[in-house]
Parts: C-alpha cells; structure tokens; sequence
C-alpha cells in the first residue's frame, strides 16, 4: 500500500513561505533537519549563518531568488552554489523552488563526499530530494503571492 | 500554522550571525546595482573577466555566504570606478558635494561658499537638510 507525503507550511517571513514534507508517520523533513543539525555543536555557527541567511532572504524585497539556491539534480539545496569557498559550508538542505515566494524544504545533512550521492550522511536525502521534486513536477502548483492556493491537492507517494 | 522547531531554532540564531549575513548581503545588492547601471561592466561574467578571475569566482562571492576580504572588495571598486562600501565620513563628503552642486545649479546665485555655510554640515545640518 502506497504512503503519500504532503506539503505543510514550515514557516513564513515577510516575502518568502517556506513549505516542507509532512510524512505519514506526521514528522516532517524540515523538523527531522533541524533537529539533527542542531545536535551537532561544531555546526552550530553554520547553521546560524545558513537561517540568518534565510531569514534575510525571506524578508527581503527579492525573495528566494533562484541564482541563490545551488541546483541539485531536479531540485535545489542550501547554501548557495560556492565550490571553492574559504570555508566551505558541509550543511545541504535540499528543497524545491517553486518562485521567489515559496520554496519546499525536504530533508539534508551534512556532507563529507565530494559527491552527494557517495556521501552516507545525505544520499538518501539526495535521492528523496530528486523522487520528490520529479512528482512535484508532475503537479500544477498554483500560487497567490506568497501563498501556495492548492495546498490540500499536493501530496505525493514516499 | 508553521513549525515551532523551526521557529525556535531561528530565534536562537546569533545577532552576530545575522549582522554578518545582513552585511555581505548589502555588499552583493550594492554590486548587483552597480553592474545593473555600469556603463561597461554589465555583468557577472564581465566582472569576473575584468578581473581575470572566473566567473563562478564572482558567482562565489555575491552568494551572501562567502567571507569577501577587504582587498577583493577595493580590487573590485577599483575595476568597478566606484565605491562598493562607504564609510559615513566619507557618505557625509559626498551628500556635501551633491548638495552643494544642486544649490549651485538651482539658485544660480548661491556660491559654493555660502552653500557650505547654509548646509554646515560639520554641525549635523546634512541629517536635517
């Protein structure tokens, strides 16, 4: 028998909401994430520069712009596309750019392979990242500003 | 409606966290306008060759996570012909000047002497004007 996911409101700033994937079990990836990375002491200022990096962005004029996120297969993650940074960020957090007002945020962690696929700690949210995406493609996702109109419609098989 | 995890994890964010996003992010819009309205240099990937430096470099730098130092910032002012950050001593200096050419070219009679001393800027006369 098929579980399905649906798309749940994680949290809204004054120009970007950002959505995540409520599971069957009612946990959703966003929460999993940020549970697990906040566990982790060495990345606590990480993290705090990849929300303060949110909450800029979601407040801003601008919003999510795309160039912002780094592509990731079918979907996008956190941070933003920088392969020689002087301190390069491990953080991924994989999601789905729908405009510069409303992005899914799945799941992540942190990355030690050069590819995400060969890296333990975020392959399969990779993979869930590209499954989810591709059925997501698959739907016509209607949005009001900063509000996602169809909300009750999205769901998808996990 | 929302998370309370993730909404308690934001308020734990460090204002020095967020000050220092806020502040690189300043520094990628200001860049962003000045190629938007430069004469030449229009783009990222024209900055990056003005530059000598690849164009996922300067992709790099305007990502609002990147620890820009101040030589990169003053070798890009100097490619740009502008300011990219401006202290207030030196934005005071500035908004003088611009007022003073305005009053100069509005009332014709004014000198740029008699401007200074209507402005006096040294006493807090710019803020007010």
């Amino acid at each position: 028998m098929n579980s399905f996911a649906y798309i749940v409101e994680l949290y809204r700033f004054n120009t970007v909401t950002f959505y995540t994937v409520k599971r069957p079990d009612g946990k959703t990836e966003a929460d999993i994430f940020v549970q697990k990375i906040s566990a982790l002491p060495l990345f606590k200022q990480q993290f705090d520069e990849l929300l303060a990096w949110m909450e800029y962005i979601g407040n801003s004029q601008e919003g999510a712009e795309q160039e912002l996120l780094r592509p990731e297969g079918l979907c996008v993650a956190l941070p933003p596309p920088a392969t020689q940074l002087q301190s390069p960020i491990e953080i991924r957090w994989y999601c789905y750019w729908i405009n510069e007002q409303n992005v899914i945020m799945f799941n992540g962690g942190i990355k030690t392979a050069r590819t995400a696929q060969q890296c333990p700690n975020v392959k399969q949210h990779f993979f869930d990242g590209q499954n989810w995406a591709n059925q997501l493609n698959e739907i016509e996702i209607f949005t009001n500003g900063q509000n996602i109109s169809n909300l009750d419609e999205l769901y998808f098989e996990y | 409606m929302g998370s309370n995890i993730f909404k308690e994890r934001l308020a734990e964010v460090s204002s020095e966290a967020e000050e220092i996003i806020a502040s690189r992010m300043a520094i990628r819009k200001q860049i962003k306008y000045i190629l938007a309205n430069h004469s030449t240099i229009k783009t990222q990937e024209a900055l990056a060759k003005a530059m000598d430096k690849e164009p996922s470099e300067i992709s790099k730098w305007l990502s609002g996570l990147h620890n820009l130092t101040h030589e990169t910032i003053v070798k890009m002012e100097l490619v740009l012909g502008q300011k990219i950050i401006m202290t207030d001593l030196e934005a005071r200096a500035q908004y003088q000047e611009t007022v003073i050419m305005h009053l100069v070219d509005r009332e014709g009679y004014l000198s740029s002497i008699d401007a200074v001393q209507k402005i006096n800027i040294n006493s807090g006369g710019a803020q007010e004007y």
